[in-house]
């Protein structure tokens, strides 16, 4: 890859990079090796360590000045652990990977660039790609392309925060992570509250990071429970008010579906739970502009497959 | 010479071998493939494959996106049996795969699943009416539920907005915060 502007650049903002840590010694090492390769001069490191209890909190403990490092005295779960770091940094923009990820040092200075041509980018996605396989997750591994001026001003993707570079000044406006997402969709409810606040979102096939599927992966069944209620909160809060009944119904049907395919009871008591703290989200409620809202693919019954 | 259709619901590569397999059982067979657009034309790159009829849709198949006169047409075919891939269990729109080939297939054809291995399951008319009523009783059973939820989410609505919050928010664990 030709990364011409790193010579070119005028100045370099400052970028934080906030590693979320829970239990996974050995790939939070291997990301800290990594992310000690960097060369881009204004770059603060900032390990946030959710409660770990595989020795992770001692590796912390013995890491150099240069990483900032935050432990939490209790899992606070993907959302607040994420949001804990990035209210602590203290760079222009903020790059956050999960301790099981890293993100290629050069892509590093091509989000800054691509931040810095088009101010109401807000959210950067990276091209994650599986570090064992090679394989870009979820589609094939696409090429280098140049983005237009048209495509970047109207981007309207959903980040997965694995690996992806915020916009400081914009998480102050909108808002950091709700806490009570915990693990599971917090990436696509916050994609949904800056998408509602008209700023975009781009998933860039230029910018790679890398994510090891492994069997330290987490736990699917997990994931699952809180998507499933993670989902019903996300379309009371952000679906505009003549598509709620039917997704609604749309979502009660998945949900019986897979209550009888899979039979397994979380379905049902993820819901109840859902719904027990819907007043909350009902007061939360921001709707998203329905020219928007037609733009963006939710992934709904993706939930209901794992 | 006979006509076989397969519904390609595997990837290419697999197909290819299965082909091998069916060409082992069956003399010289006339080779139809039933397979999305998207597939068409690595299909049509495959040795003895006679025709590739293709259908357009994004989404998950189902028989009633085929054109009636297309489906007439496999009708009109008189195929001596008809192939689907079975490995990906009912996934992948497996009973829209039964269904269109019980519309298709004559009297005296055959439906037969393959597996990866190229082995044979036949499925006779009996064990597709036990397949299918199993996937019935399963969207009875949802609808059932669908039902029940629709009707039980009013009164926990109700009870959820009603009741005062027990919950308090979260502190955040600042003390534990060690920044250099």
């Amino acid at each position: 890859m030709n990364y011409q502007y790193q010579s070119t650049m005028k100045h370099y903002p400052k970028v934080s990079i906030v590693i979320l840590s829970h239990n996974r010694l050995s790939d939070l090492c291997e990301t800290v090796e990594y992310c000690r390769t960097y060369t881009y001069p204004e770059l603060e490191l900032i390990v946030v360590d959710n409660k770990s209890t595989d020795g992770s909190v001692d590796y912390i403990n013995s890491l150099e000045e240069r990483f900032k490092k935050i432990l939490l005295n209790s899992n606070t779960g993907s959302a607040e652990g994420h949001s804990i770091g990035m209210r602590a940094a203290m760079g222009k923009y903020i790059i956050t990977i999960d301790d099981d990820a890293f993100v290629e040092g050069l892509a590093i200075y091509e989000m800054v660039k691509l931040f810095e041509s088009y101010p109401k980018l807000a959210v950067i996605s990276f091209n994650c790609i599986n570090f064992y396989k090679e394989y870009k997750i979820g589609e094939e591994k696409t090429s280098r392309k140049d983005y237009s001026q048209d495509e970047m001003n109207r981007s309207y993707d959903l980040f997965t925060e694995s690996s992806a570079g915020f916009r400081k000044d914009v998480l102050d406006l909108v808002g950091y992570h709700q806490n009570e997402y915990f693990y599971g969709g917090e990436d696509t409810e916050l994609s949904m509250r800056i998408l509602a606040h008209e700023y975009n979102i781009k998933i860039t096939p230029n910018l790679i990071a890398y994510h090891k599927i492994t069997d330290t992966y987490r736990d699917t069944s997990l994931l699952t429970k809180n998507s499933v209620r993670n989902v019903f909160w996300m379309i009371i809060q952000y679906f505009p008010l003549q598509t709620l009944p039917s997704h609604i119904l749309r979502y009660l049907w998945h949900l019986s579906l897979s209550l009888v395919q899979k039979r397994q009871l979380m379905y049902l008591t993820s819901w109840i739970d859902a719904v027990w703290q819907i007043k909350t989200m009902i007061q939360r409620r921001q709707p998203l502009p329905t020219p928007i809202f037609k733009k963006i693919i939710f992934p709904y019954t993706r939930v209901f497959q794992w | 010479m006979v006509n076989i259709l397969i519904i390609r619901n595997c990837p290419v590569v697999t197909l290819s071998y299965l082909i091998e397999a069916i060409r082992k059982e069956l003399y010289r067979p006339h080779i139809h493939i039933f397979t999305h657009e998207h597939a068409a034309k690595q299909v049509r790159k495959i040795q003895d494959v006679n025709n590739v009829i293709s259908y357009h849709k994004k989404d998950l198949f189902h028989y009633k996106y085929i054109p009636g006169d297309q489906l007439q047409a496999l009708k009109d075919t008189n195929f001596y049996r008809i192939y689907f891939f079975i490995e990906q269990g009912q996934k992948n729109g497996f009973e829209n795969l039964l269904t269109l080939s019980m519309k298709i297939i004559p009297p005296h054809g055959k439906i037969m699943g393959l597996t990866a291995k190229g082995e044979y399951v036949h499925f006779s008319t009996s064990k597709i009416r036990k397949i299918f009523r199993k996937l019935y009783l399963k969207k009875i059973a949802a609808a059932t539920i669908f039902l029940l939820l629709g009707l039980s989410l009013p009164p926990l609505l109700t009870v959820a907005l009603l009741k005062k919050r027990i919950r308090q928010p979260k502190k955040y664990p600042s003390e534990s915060i060690s920044c250099p």
